[in-house]
């Protein structure tokens, strides 16, 4: 009768410590509804494979656990599973208010900048450059991206990563408030941008997706492959002649790839690569790195009012909508505009910046992977 | 402090900075390019619309409103005189 037994005597403190980090991410998802599709499946999945001797991760009398084998096939042999959801993600963008008011391209670059700062503090407090990177890329405000480069530098905090990922997109409604009040005033906040939006073709719409994915391809190859399912999903969205699959990629694509996303990734949170103090300071760069992104943004908007006349200014808290985090970060500023001044209505040069800001996020993730690894 | 600065990788330092200047560069270039390209595309949206909807053009009504756009009235006024320009309901891009 020992086998009954053998699970409970192979129970670690780690593993129970996981179990709890499990139910807290399913708390969070349940009653608190942050990144729901997300962090629910990573929860259980993070219980799962913490049971003492486990079946689903491992092998099991020559088996491969189930959990092992989705990871291995859909994340470490070919990153198809953050890569197939892009193409559910370019199929729910419509970047008709970005090609409308295409200055709002170089807010998104700008607020990618927390990104680039994070990976100086993640070096400066020890971390290798691999790791650093991985670490600096959850600012990018992009679940699919994060996994994607920390799997690629081949980081061992992959699963803290894609947790503190999901977890600070939840937050962006408490995190860029506060960010965006350090570095702003109230007249600032009550800035009013008139909206004259230029009409945008059809042919416009079309050829952009093609355009950008040349473009990320010359110049930084190794964001073809993010930025090119992102456009691909987008161009089957505009042709006009692909109803169907646009819908398929938006529902049930996005829907499939995120079920297996969020259980897949738990494969990795075991207790021995999850409890480490380190998973702390990843916690801790990604929160740093999401500030950055903000406050970066809004510094941009406010340096190009210098050069603005007045009544033409930018109001500054658009430039913090550049992050990728869409739709929440422009409901954000459209938010606290109004909090601002009860007529001050941002929510379409937010939503351009934001965006903008998809679309920068995959080229920054794209350019980590072009210069990191030669670093290596 | 001393100590604390011998324990950082002052190399790995150095190659973030670098990173932080190449990545946010590289970012704009692409963005600043992209921006270039819809500025471009947004640039004839007349002869976009064309392409969405030929019904609704004839084909002088369109020749007019290519004419009218900012690059092509500079180069109509040098391969065109008044007379020609009168002709082709131009007339209102001046010499």
């Amino acid at each position: 009768m020992d086998f009954l037994t053998e699970g409970l005597k192979h129970i670690t403190w780690e593993q129970a410590v996981m179990w709890l980090i499990g139910g807290v991410l399913i708390f969070l998802a349940i009653k608190k509804k942050l990144e729901p599709a997300l962090l629910l499946p990573m929860g259980f999945g993070a219980i799962l494979v913490n049971l003492p001797l486990s079946g689903a991760v491992g092998f099991q009398e020559g088996t491969q656990g189930i959990l092992d084998w989705l990871f291995s096939v859909g994340i470490n042999a070919s990153e198809a599973m953050p890569l197939l959801l892009f193409i559910g993600i370019g199929a729910m963008i419509d970047f008709g208010p970005l090609l409308s008011n295409p200055k709002l391209f170089f807010f998104g670059a700008a607020a990618q900048v927390g990104i680039f700062i994070t990976f100086i503090l993640a070096t400066l407090i020890g971390f290798e450059l691999k790791d650093a990177a991985s670490a600096s890329i959850i600012g990018a405000a992009d679940g699919p991206t994060a996994i994607l480069v920390s799997q690629v530098l081949q980081s061992k905090y992959m699963p803290a990563i894609a947790v503190a990922a999901y977890s600070y997109m939840a937050l962006v409604p408490i995190i860029q408030p506060a960010a965006i009040k350090l570095v702003t005033t109230k007249k600032e906040r009550a800035i009013k941008m008139a909206y004259r939006p230029e009409s945008v073709s059809k042919l416009t719409k079309i050829l952009f997706p093609i355009i950008v994915t040349v473009i990320a391809g010359l110049v930084a190859p190794a964001s073809v492959a993010l930025v090119g399912m992102l456009m691909f999903g987008n161009l089957i969205r505009e042709c006009g002649v692909l109803d169907n699959l646009s819908e398929t990629a938006q529902t049930t694509l996005a829907n499939l790839v995120t079920l297996l996303l969020g259980i897949t990734i738990a494969a990795s949170m075991t207790a021995e690569a999850f409890i480490k103090w380190e998973t702390i300071a990843i916690m801790g760069l990604g929160l740093f790195a999401f500030v950055f992104d903000s406050i970066g943004g809004v510094l941009f908007a406010k340096f190009l009012n210098l050069f603005l006349k007045e009544g033409k200014k930018i109001n500054p808290m658009v430039g913090a909508a550049g992050i990728s985090a869409f739709p929440m970060s422009a409901r954000v500023i459209q938010k606290m505009g109004l909090e601002a001044d009860r007529s001050n209505h941002l929510l379409m040069h937010a939503v351009g910046a934001n965006v903008s800001g998809q679309i920068a996020s995959v080229v920054a993730g794209g350019i980590i992977l072009s210069i990191v690894p030669g670093l290596l | 402090m001393n100590l604390l600065l011998s324990a950082v990788n002052t190399e790995n330092i150095r190659q973030a900075a670098m990173i932080l200047w190449q990545g946010m560069l590289g970012i704009f270039i692409v963005m600043t390019v992209i921006f270039l390209a819809v500025k471009l595309l947004n640039l004839f949206p007349k002869i976009s619309s064309y392409a969405d909807n030929p019904d609704a053009f004839d084909e002088k009504t369109l020749f007019v409103k290519i004419m009218r756009t900012k690059p092509m009235s500079a180069l109509c006024k040098k391969i065109t005189t008044r007379r020609d320009r009168r002709a082709a309901k131009l007339d209102d891009i001046e010499d």
